[in-house]
């Protein structure tokens, strides 16, 4: 983790916080303001606009309220227009701004931004309930079963090796079930998605976790069919959907 | 956010009206345009939450958390019964445990398993702050 202090770069009163790049005609939700409560704007960028509020004068940007507004900024401007969102934390001067996207590149974020637009970004996770998935796994494993019933209110230290292979196997079930499941997510989504992100899954109870992209349209029909999914599979996963967003996932492809 | 974000609260499927900081720092943390020529600055308190939240966890502790687990399932009571009506049961009568070990484990994951940090947000994150100021200073 790094902290910055005083001697830090010199960001000041001429720094702009940069959330986005949005196309030449776009015109921003009015009134919105960005981190640290400053109003939101757009400076020219050749044929684009970014989008951007003054950096705060008195302290480094990267408090987790920071993230927040990023987002939320990001967020609504994607509720009206099509925006390419800048990674959080990028900071630029007026001056270097155009020196730090040049035409050739501009170019193509302009070609990006029309390809992603009328799009949004939701972000659909599942999760196992453990308690269900390790049910099916002692009434399907002989082996997790027999396990089960040598360490069930054993000493821990005796029966150690045989708690620690009950674990692998618990864990390996839920390996072997995640495939399957994440490709039903995949396919109850598929019809209304124009492209999908897939994020690595950490933990043994994560079933998926996908970044997709929807059009506007399409975003109701993407609800009711997860809705319909969720109710399905509730007994033994949870369904979350966020957004709509900005397209985080889709701003440097399509 | 818009109307459509929040057009079903009901149901099955969890539609958060606004993203939790650990759906925020899920989301867009690494995401998004790469501006070489500009400034990136470092996330005070976040780089710490995302190393957390990432780590692939495959280890022994995993291991004898999920044999607990397991041996923890009370399927005697269920006598012989189906299993898809044992599994409504588990998860019925599980589904209070569980909403609660959902919200402790992204805690978890926030603060990296140090339960005194505080129970929500804004909590967790007054003394995040407070914390990288004493480091800043």
């Amino acid at each position: 983790m790094t902290v910055r202090t005083e001697e830090g770069p010199a960001v000041g009163a001429h720094g702009l916080y940069l959330y986005g790049l949005v196309l030449g005609d776009a015109r921003l939700p009015s009134g919105l303001a960005g981190i640290g409560g400053a109003p939101v704007r757009t400076e020219p960028l050749g044929r684009l606009r970014a989008v951007v509020s003054d950096a705060p004068a008195d302290r480094e940007v990267g408090l987790p309220d920071d993230v927040r507004d990023h987002a939320r900024v990001l967020d609504a401007v994607a509720d009206v227009v099509t925006v390419l969102p800048v990674r959080f934390g990028t900071l630029a001067t007026a001056a270097t701004l155009e020196e730090a996207v040049p035409a050739d590149r501009q170019d193509r974020h302009a070609a990006d931004l029309r390809a992603l637009e009328g799009a949004v970004q939701l972000t659909v996770s599942a999760r196992y309930r453990e308690e269900a998935v390790m049910a099916e796994l002692v009434a399907e494993d002989d082996e997790i079963r027999h396990l089960r019933e040598r360490t069930r209110g054993r000493d821990e230290l005796a029966t150690y090796g045989e708690r620690i292979r009950l674990g692998k196997l618990v864990v390996a079930g839920f390996d072997a079930r995640r495939p399957a499941d994440a490709q039903r997510i995949a396919g109850a989504v598929a019809p209304f998605v124009r492209a999908t992100a897939a994020h690595e899954v950490t933990r043994t109870s994560d079933v998926a976790e996908l970044a997709l992209l929807v059009s506007r349209e399409d975003v109701a029909a993407l609800e009711d069919a997860l809705e319909t999914l969720a109710a399905q599979v509730a007994d033994r996963m949870t369904v979350r959907l966020v957004g709509p967003q900005a397209a985080y996932d889709f701003a440097e492809e399509v | 956010m818009s109307e459509v974000a929040t057009r079903r609260s009901s149901g099955y499927l969890d539609r958060p009206q606004s993203s939790s900081l650990a759906d925020v720092v899920n989301i867009i943390l690494d995401k998004g345009l790469v501006i070489d020529a500009f400034v990136r600055v470092s996330v005070v308190g976040i780089e710490l939450i995302t190393i957390d939240a990432r780590i692939v966890i495959a280890s022994v502790d995993t291991y004898l958390r999920f044999a607990e687990a397991t041996n923890r399932l009370d399927l005697e009571q269920t006598g012989g019964r189906e299993l898809p009506e044992l599994i409504d049961d588990l998860s019925e009568s599980g589904s209070k445990g569980k909403t609660k070990g959902m919200v402790s484990g992204a805690k978890e994951a926030l603060t990296g398993g140090k339960d005194d940090e505080g129970d929500d947000d804004k909590r967790s994150q007054r003394s995040r702050r407070r914390s990288s100021r004493q480091e800043a200073s």
